[in-house]
């Protein structure tokens, strides 16, 4: 499948955008952003794709943010390579937009925290024991979303297709549960 | 799939990237293999050179090319100028036509001597061609011009069958001159022209310019200045408004031709809409000169042009000048250029017999052009 790239290491890749930014930011050569641009394109092509629309503006906006990185790398402090970016992205396809139309950016300082990074391992056990209980106080819909999707591995147009939901109400089943999962946890572990 | 959803759930960006994917149904795979190669461009270092040598390199070409000419343009006239010299002093058989001649021919030769082709303005290099004999200031100018072409010794002695030397209408040349804008005159003699180096050159020039001139043309008196640096004033490309006794307004025409044809007399210049044309020095419209044919401009022209016919029906153009006294009566005909004996003989003819004029106490020269055209 085509977009397998998309599944990556998480750590391995933060590391060494890391050294291709220190690099740039050293040598001034370019090859090394385009090296670290080439490695999030993918993602920055499907985001403008969602906020454009339009194949060939897409393609015109990658290039675009490709300049604006260039010119902002020396610039910011830039913490999280991956999610500064995403923000970036962001931001020019809704000022795109609002050439357009008129809409509201967001500030470009939010930094994002990628979840992946900030989970600790350890304490497995009684977590899992404590995230079955706070499970079985969620409200059905999000309980069956979070089931299907998580325990099942089910894609959520499956999902969909068995509960009767519509894709937009399986994932935000799923992603309400999983606050409320996470509100419910750390009440556990006030304990 | 479900993976990447999977992972979409703690990645904001995957999340949104996916579902931008989501929205088409069309494989994106090419356009991600596009802008992999676009990235790949933007980034290439090396190209940047590689153009701007692209852009250099005309350049430089077409600069070499316009010296090379510049250059071939210059040597030739050193050589040249010799041969021409001694030709033209010679020539002073004196013709039978009551046309003046004057000196500037030689003048002419001499002057142009010096290298000064390149730098002078265009239409003063036209005016070197002309065969002219006038005396009118743009034609001393032109003494300072362009190349000497072998042509124009031989269209000068051609010429002279025509013309008499200015010897012996010496009157006619002192009157003439009087008329000619100063600067006319220095130009002739200095030579007029901006000229950097090679002074030697343009002193000799100038010394043979004297000895050309000195008891010729009278009026002119030769300036012995060095020739150090001459300017031609006010001889920009920009004609006269005021013809103040030059040829400009008329002439310019006729010396283009005159440069495209080299020494080809007969130059019909197909831009002539009018068959007849004159001017009026002093007045940029001619209906206001005081002095004026009886009946009025239209039907004097009228008359040229239902005269203007040939028996033979041949057609050339011819150039006249001339004055109006007081009482009317025209004199001082002069063929500025001419074409065949018969044709510039008519052309006289028919001024001469024309409709009677109205003078005034102002009394400059009229140019009448006059194009001989085929019969109905």
């Amino acid at each position: 499948m085509p977009l397998m790239k998309f599944l990556k290491g998480s750590k391995k890749s933060l590391d060494s955008d890391e050294k291709l930014l220190l690099e740039y930011r050293q040598t001034g050569d370019m090859a090394a952003l385009a090296v670290l641009y080439q490695q999030y394109m993918h993602l920055v092509f499907g985001v403008c794709l969602k906020y454009l629309k339009d194949e060939e503006l897409s393609k015109d906006a990658v290039m675009q943010i490709f300049e604006e990185l260039i010119v902002k790398v020396t610039k910011h402090d830039i913490k999280q390579f991956k999610s500064w970016l995403y923000v970036l992205s962001r931001n020019y396809c809704l000022m795109q937009l609002r050439s357009g139309k008129k809409m509201q950016t967001e500030a470009l300082d939010e930094v994002m925290e990628l979840a992946g990074d900030l989970h600790p391992d350890n304490e497995r056990e009684e977590d899992l024991t404590a995230l079955e209980r706070c499970k079985e106080k969620l409200p059905s819909a999000q309980k069956l979303s979070i089931q299907l999707f998580y325990i099942e591995e089910k894609c959520y147009k499956e999902i969909a297709d068995d509960t009767g939901y519509t894709l937009n109400e399986v994932k935000s089943y799923i992603q309400n549960g999983k606050r409320n999962l996470k509100i419910c946890l750390e009440k556990n572990r006030e304990r | 799939m479900h993976r990447l959803e999977r992972e979409a759930q703690d990645d904001p960006f995957l999340m949104d990237a996916l579902e931008g994917y989501g929205l088409s149904n069309n494989d994106q795979q090419d356009n991600l293999a596009e802008l992999q190669q676009r990235l790949a461009d933007r980034v290439a270092p090396k190209k940047e050179r590689s153009i701007l040598l692209w852009r250099v390199l005309p350049i430089a070409a077409s600069l070499l090319i316009a010296l090379t000419i510049g250059y071939m343009l210059f040597k030739p006239t050193s050589d040249k100028q010799k041969a021409a010299m001694p030709l033209v002093s010679s020539s002073t058989p004196p013709a039978p036509a009551d046309k003046v001649n004057v000196q500037p021919d030689s003048a002419k030769k001499t002057v142009s001597a010096s290298s000064i082709l390149a730098q002078n303005h265009v239409p003063v290099h036209h005016h070197l061609n002309r065969p002219q004999p006038v005396i009118s200031a743009p034609e001393n100018v032109v003494g300072a011009i362009s190349s000497i072409k072998d042509d124009t010794a031989a269209y000068t002695a051609r010429n002279n069958a025509f013309y008499k030397k200015g010897n012996n209408n010496a009157a006619n040349v002192g009157q003439n001159i009087q008329m000619v804008d100063s600067y006319g005159d220095q130009a002739a003699i200095r030579g007029g022209n901006k000229w950097t180096g090679a002074n030697k050159e343009a002193s000799d020039t100038a010394k043979t310019l004297t000895n050309a001139l000195a008891g010729r043309v009278a009026g002119l008196s030769a300036n012995k200045k060095e020739l150090n640096e001459v300017t031609i004033v006010g001889y920009g490309s920009v004609q006269k408004r005021e013809v103040t006794g030059s040829v400009a307004t008329i002439s310019a025409r006729d010396t283009v031709a005159q440069t495209m044809r080299q020494a080809k007399i007969t130059s019909p210049i197909d831009s002539t809409m009018y068959l007849a044309e004159v001017v009026v020095p002093g007045y940029a419209d001619k209906a206001k000169s005081p002095t004026r044919p009886a009946d009025g401009w239209k039907n004097y022209l009228a008359y040229i042009k239902q005269e203007a016919v040939m028996p033979d029906n041949s057609v050339g153009k011819v150039m006249l000048a001339f004055k109006i006294g007081k009482d009317g009566l025209i004199y001082g005909i002069r063929i500025l250029k001419g074409s065949t004996m018969a044709i510039n003989q008519k052309a006289i003819e028919i001024l001469k017999n024309g409709p009677v004029w109205i003078g005034s106490s102002v009394n400059k020269e009229i140019k009448l052009k006059i194009k001989f055209h085929k019969g109905d």
